[in-house]
C-alpha cells in the first residue's frame, strides 16, 4: 500500500486513541476532584497536566493551573495541537485522506465524533458538565473501535491501525500511572482520601470493573501490577505491547530497509514487558522505567516511518538520474499547511 | 395542483410547465406525485438530504475562511427530466464535439493543417493561455487529449439546447452526479420505482476502462491512479469518490517518484511502477521541472515520463487550447472541417471581432449585446449591452475597432428555469447542464450529467462558489 496513506491511516489511528484517552483522564479526575474535598486546585491539576507531555503551551495561555482552564487546554482550545477538539480534527483529516481505504461506517464514526466536538451542543455541555462532554468522546472512540473491528479488512492498513491504536494506548495508560507517581502521592491531601485517587487511575483506564474481579482491596501495588502487567486487561502495558509486536510482525518489510526495524524494536520491547514483575519496575522507580518505556515506544514510531515511509526511495530501481527537486513532505497530516491553491474546472 | 399553485412561469422557457401551464408530458408523474405530499413533508425530506450529505462527507472546501469551513454543495430535490428523443439529440451532438476537438488537438499540436488552411487563425491558437508549444510533435496514446470532458449546456427561451463551453482539462462534479443520484433514491424511492430513469452508477466502471485503453502498449494489468492535489483542494472529496468507484489508488504528487523516466509510487513494501494517471492537477502544477518551479503538488520529472511514452496521463497536456473562450467560436467550423458535418449542437451564437461581416455586426448591435475581451475571464473586459451607458458603448467600439481580433459577442441569454424548492414553496430558479463525455476505446456519455441550479432569485450564474446548487438529472429510458 501506499507508504502515505499508511502512516495516515497508522495517525489516524493514534490520534482517535490519544482523544479517547485525554477524554478518560478528565472524567476520571473531575470525578475525583468532587469526591475528595480538595481545595487547592494548582496541586490537583499541575499533575494532570504534566501526564499529558503537553504542558509547555499551556503557560502563555493561561494566567493560572487552574481545573477549568486545564479542563479548556486539555479539552478544546484551538492552540493545543493535542487538545481532544484537535486530536479528533487531525485524525479526521488523515481519515479524509484515506477516505478511500476506510469502510463507511468508520468514516461515519471518525466524521460524526468530529461533527459533535465542533458542535454548539459540544461547547454548551462543556460549559454546564464537562462529564457528559468526555463521556460521549469515549463512546464515540468505543464506536470507532467497534466499528474498525467489524468491518474493516484484516490487510496491511488493519496491521498499520493495529499499530498505532495499540503504541499510543500503551503510551497512554503509561501515562495515566505516571501521574500516580512520585509527585501525586500526597494528592488529595488527606491521607484517607488517597486510595481514591487509584480508583480514579482504574476507572480512567476502564480497569475499576476488571481489577475488583481479581482484588478485594485498592493497594497501589496491585494496581500497577494490573495496569501494566495484566494479560487479560486489553489495555494493560503488557496487551497493548503485545499487540502492536503482532501487527508489526504481520508487515512485509522493503528492500534496503534499516537494521533496526520496528519489528526488530518491538520484539525486543515485547521480550522485556513480557518477562518484568511489578516488583523489578517499583524497585527500578516506576516515574524512571515509564519514562524509559515511553522512550521505546518514540523509537518504535520513529522506526516506522523511517522502515514504510522514508525508505522507499532507496529501493534499488537504478538510480541512474534522480532529480534534484524540493518536494514535499512525506507522511500523514499533522496540523495546517499552506497548500497551493488551483482553479477548479 | 396545489404544489404550484402559485408557480409563475412567465418570461422564460420553464422545463416543466408549457407556456399554457400545462405540465410537459415527460414531468407528469413527478409533478402529480409531489401533490399528493402533505404540507411540510417536501422540506423536511430536503432537510434529511442535507443531513445525509453532511454526515457522509460529500462537501467541498470554502477558500479563503481561515477556519477551513467545508460546505455541501446544496441540492435541490426536484429532479431534472430529460426525455429520451432530447437526450439522444444531446448525446449525438457531444459525441460529434469531443470529436472535432480531439482531432483539432492533434493537429495543432502536429501538422497545424486547420491553421494554415486559415480556419482557425493563428494568432487565436497561438495566444491562447494553455496553448503548449512545447508539446508539438509529441505522439499521445490512441492520439487522444480529451479523455474526460464536461460540457456546459444551456436552453435559450424557445427551449433549444446550446453549447455554452467545454472544459476539457480537469472537469469536475462528477461524483456529484452520482451522489445526488444516491440521495434521491434514498429520498423518493418510489418516484424512481415508477419511471423508467438511466442509471449513473457505472461511472466508475466506464472511467476505468477508458483510463485502462490508455496504458503503453504490452501492459496487461495497468496500474491506474488518481493524481490530487491534496486534502486541501476544494475538490478532494471528488477525486478521493472516484478513486474508490474505480477501485485505484488515490495519490498526491508526493506519493509518486520518477527514475528512469519511469512513474513509481511510494508503497510500505518498495517502490511499484505506475502506468496511467487520471490527474486533477492543472497543467501549471504537474511538474516543477518543466512548468510552475515552485510547485508541490507535481511530480518532478513526470513530463519527461510521458513524452517517452512510459506513463499516460489523462487528460492530456495542453488540452486548454481547445475550451479556450475564442477558440470555442470555431468549434463549429472544426467540426465542417474534420468532420464534414453539420453541428448537432449550435454554439451559443458568437460574432468574432477578427471577422469583417461580425465586427460591423457587433458595432451596429452594441447595446443588444454581451461583448468579451478573450483573455480575459470572470467579467472583466465585459460590456454588458443592454444595461450599458453610452459612453461605454463608445469605449468598447474605439477599443474593438484598434484590436478587433481580441473581442468577441455574443447575444444575451435567458437561460431556462425549473421549479426548485425555497424555503416552503417552488419558484422558478434559471439552471444549465454539464454532461460527461469519456473517449476512451469508444465515446460514452454518461447518461444524465450535473444540472446546475442558480439559487440566488434571477441569477444567471450557477457556480457552486458563487451561491448555486445541483439538482439530480434523470434521462429516461422512453421518449415523451
Amino acid at each position: 500500500m501506499l507508504s502515505r496513506v499508511a502512516d495516515s491511516v497508522y495517525w489516524m489511528a493514534r490520534y482517535m486513541e490519544r482523544a479517547e484517552n485525554l477524554a478518560r483522564l478528565l472524567l476520571a479526575n473531575e470525578s475525583l476532584m468532587l469526591d475528595s474535598g480538595i481545595s487547592d486546585d494548582r496541586a490537583f491539576w499541575e499533575p494532570i497536566l504534566m501526564t499529558t507531555g503537553d504542558e509547555s503551551g499551556y503557560g502563555g495561555l493561561y494566567p493560572e493551573v487552574r481545573g477549568d482552564y486545564v479542563q479548556d487546554y486539555l479539552a478544546a482550545n484551538p492552540k493545543n495541537s493535542n487538545s481532544i477538539h484537535n486530536c479528533i480534527r487531525t485524525a479526521r483529516e488523515n481519515a479524509r485522506m484515506v477516505r478511500d481505504q476506510l469502510s463507511d461506517e468508520v468514516w461515519r464514526a471518525v466524521n460524526d465524533l468530529y461533527l459533535f466536538v465542533s458542535s454548539d451542543r459540544a461547547a454548551s455541555m462543556r460549559a454546564e458538565s464537562a462529564v457528559g462532554f468526555y463521556e460521549a468522546v469515549i463512546q464515540g472512540g468505543c464506536l470507532f473501535q467497534g466499528a474498525s473491528r467489524a468491518t474493516m479488512m484484516r490487510n496491511e492498513a488493519w496491521q498499520f491501525f493495529q499499530t498505532g491504536t495499540y503504541l499510543e494506548r500503551a503510551d497512554k495508560t503509561s501515562r495515566l500511572i505516571d501521574a500516580c507517581s512520585d509527585v501525586a502521592l500526597t494528592v488529595p491531601p488527606h491521607p484517607d482520601a488517597r486510595p481514591l485517587r487509584w480508583q480514579a487511575l482504574l476507572r480512567s483506564c476502564s480497569a475499576w470493573h476488571g481489577y475488583r474481579e481479581q482484588h478485594p482491596a485498592v493497594a497501589p501495588r496491585d494496581v500497577v501490577e494490573f495496569l501494566f502487567l495484566n494479560e487479560q486487561f486489553a489495555r494493560s502495558v503488557r496487551f497493548c505491547v503485545r499487540e502492536m509486536h503482532l501487527a508489526l510482525k504481520q508487515l512485509p518489510l522493503p528492500p534496503g530497509s534499516p537494521v533496526n526495524s520496528p519489528r526488530r524494536l518491538a520484539t525486543r520491547l515485547f521480550n522485556d514487558v513480557d518477562l518484568a514483575t511489578v516488583d523489578e519496575i517499583i524497585d527500578a522507580g516506576l516515574h524512571g522505567y515509564i519514562d524509559r518505556l515511553q522512550a521505546r515506544l518514540n523509537d518504535i514510531g520513529a522506526a516506522i516511518f523511517e522502515t514504510h515511509v522514508l525508505y522507499a526511495d532507496l529501493t534499488p530501481v537504478s538510480l541512474l538520474s534522480p532529480v534534484p527537486c524540493t518536494v514535499a513532505p512525506l507522511g500523514a497530516w499533522h496540523g495546517d499547511l499552506d497548500m497551493q491553491i488551483q482553479q477548479q474546472q | 395542483m396545489q404544489t404550484f399553485q402559485h408557480y409563475d412561469t412567465s418570461g422564460f422557457f420553464d422545463e416543466v410547465f408549457a407556456p399554457s401551464c400545462a405540465v410537459r408530458p415527460h414531468y407528469d408523474t413527478v409533478v402529480r406525485s409531489l401533490d399528493t405530499l402533505a404540507a411540510g413533508d417536501f422540506a423536511r425530506r430536503q432537510q434529511s438530504a442535507d443531513a445525509a450529505f453532511l454526515k457522509q462527507g460529500v462537501t467541498f472546501t470554502v477558500y479563503g475562511d481561515d477556519k477551513g469551513t467545508e460546505r455541501i454543495f446544496p441540492f435541490d430535490l426536484m429532479p431534472r427530466i430529460i426525455p429520451r428523443n432530447e437526450w439522444e439529440h444531446i448525446e449525438s451532438g457531444l459525441v460529434q464535439r469531443i470529436t472535432a476537438l480531439n482531432l483539432f488537438l492533434n493537429d495543432v499540436y502536429h501538422g497545424q493543417q486547420i491553421m494554415n488552411d486559415g480556419v482557425v487563425p493563428r494568432e487565436i491558437v497561438e495566444s491562447a493561455a494553455h496553448y503548449r508549444p512545447e508539446f508539438r510533435g509529441i505522439t499521445v496514446p490512441h492520439h487522444i487529449y480529451i479523455h474526460v470532458c464536461g460540457t456546459d449546456l444551456v436552453r435559450d427561451d424557445s427551449g433549444a439546447y446550446f453549447v455554452l463551453e467545454d472544459n476539457g482539462r480537469c472537469p469536475s462534479g462528477a461524483s456529484y452526479v452520482l451522489e445526488n443520484r444516491q440521495a434521491m433514491k434514498r429520498t423518493f424511492p418510489h418516484l424512481l420505482e415508477q419511471l423508467p430513469v438511466r442509471p449513473v452508477d457505472g461511472y466508475g466502471a466506464m472511467l476505468r476502462a477508458t483510463l485502462a485503453h490508455l496504458a503503453p502498449p504490452g501492459v496487461v494489468d495497468p496500474a491506474i491512479v488518481v493524481l490530487t492535489p491534496g486534502v486541501c483542494n476544494s475538490a478532494y472529496f471528488e477525486h478521493a469518490y472516484l478513486a474508490r468507484q474505480m477501485g485505484v489508488p488515490i495519490v498526491e504528487g508526493r506519493d509518486l517518484i520518477v527514475r528512469d523516466d519511469r512513474v513509481f509510487m511510494r508503497t510500505t513494501g518498495g517502490l511499484v511502477q505506475v502506468h496511467v494517471i487520471y490527474r486533477r492537477i492543472d497543467d501549471d502544477f504537474l511538474d516543477p521541472l518543466v512548468f510552475r518551479k515552485d510547485s508541490l503538488l507535481g511530480v518532478p520529472g513526470l513530463v519527461r515520463a510521458y513524452t517517452v511514452g512510459n506513463v499516460a496521463l489523462a487528460n492530456s497536456i495542453g488540452t486548454g487550447v481547445a475550451d479556450d473562450k475564442a477558440t470555442y467560436a470555431y468549434v463549429p467550423k472544426m467540426i465542417r472541417y474534420y468532420l464534414d458535418q453539420e453541428p448537432i449542437l449550435p454554439n451559443v451564437p458568437t460574432y468574432l471581432g477578427g471577422e469583417p461581416d461580425d465586427r460591423a455586426y457587433i458595432l451596429e448591435h452594441l447595446d443588444s449585446l454581451v461583448v468579451k475581451a478573450v483573455n480575459e475571464s470572470g467579467g472583466y473586459g465585459m460590456l454588458m449591452g443592454p444595461s450599458s451607458t453610452q459612453g461605454q458603448r463608445d469605449e468598447f467600439k474605439r477599443r474593438i475597432v484598434a484590436n478587433p481580433r481580441n473581442y468577441i459577442a455574443q447575444p444575451v441569454l435567458s437561460l431556462s428555469r425549473h421549479p426548485t424548492f425555497v424555503g416552503d414553496h417552488f419558484e422558478g430558479r434559471h439552471i444549465d447542464l454539464r454532461p460527461y463525455i469519456l473517449y476512451g476505446d469508444k465515446i460514452q456519455v454518461l447518461p444524465g450529467g450535473l444540472t446546475r441550479v442558480a439559487l440566488k432569485k434571477g441569477s444567471l450564474v450557477v457556480n457552486s462558489s458563487q451561491g448555486g446548487g445541483s439538482k439530480d438529472t434523470w434521462v429516461l429510458w422512453d421518449a415523451a
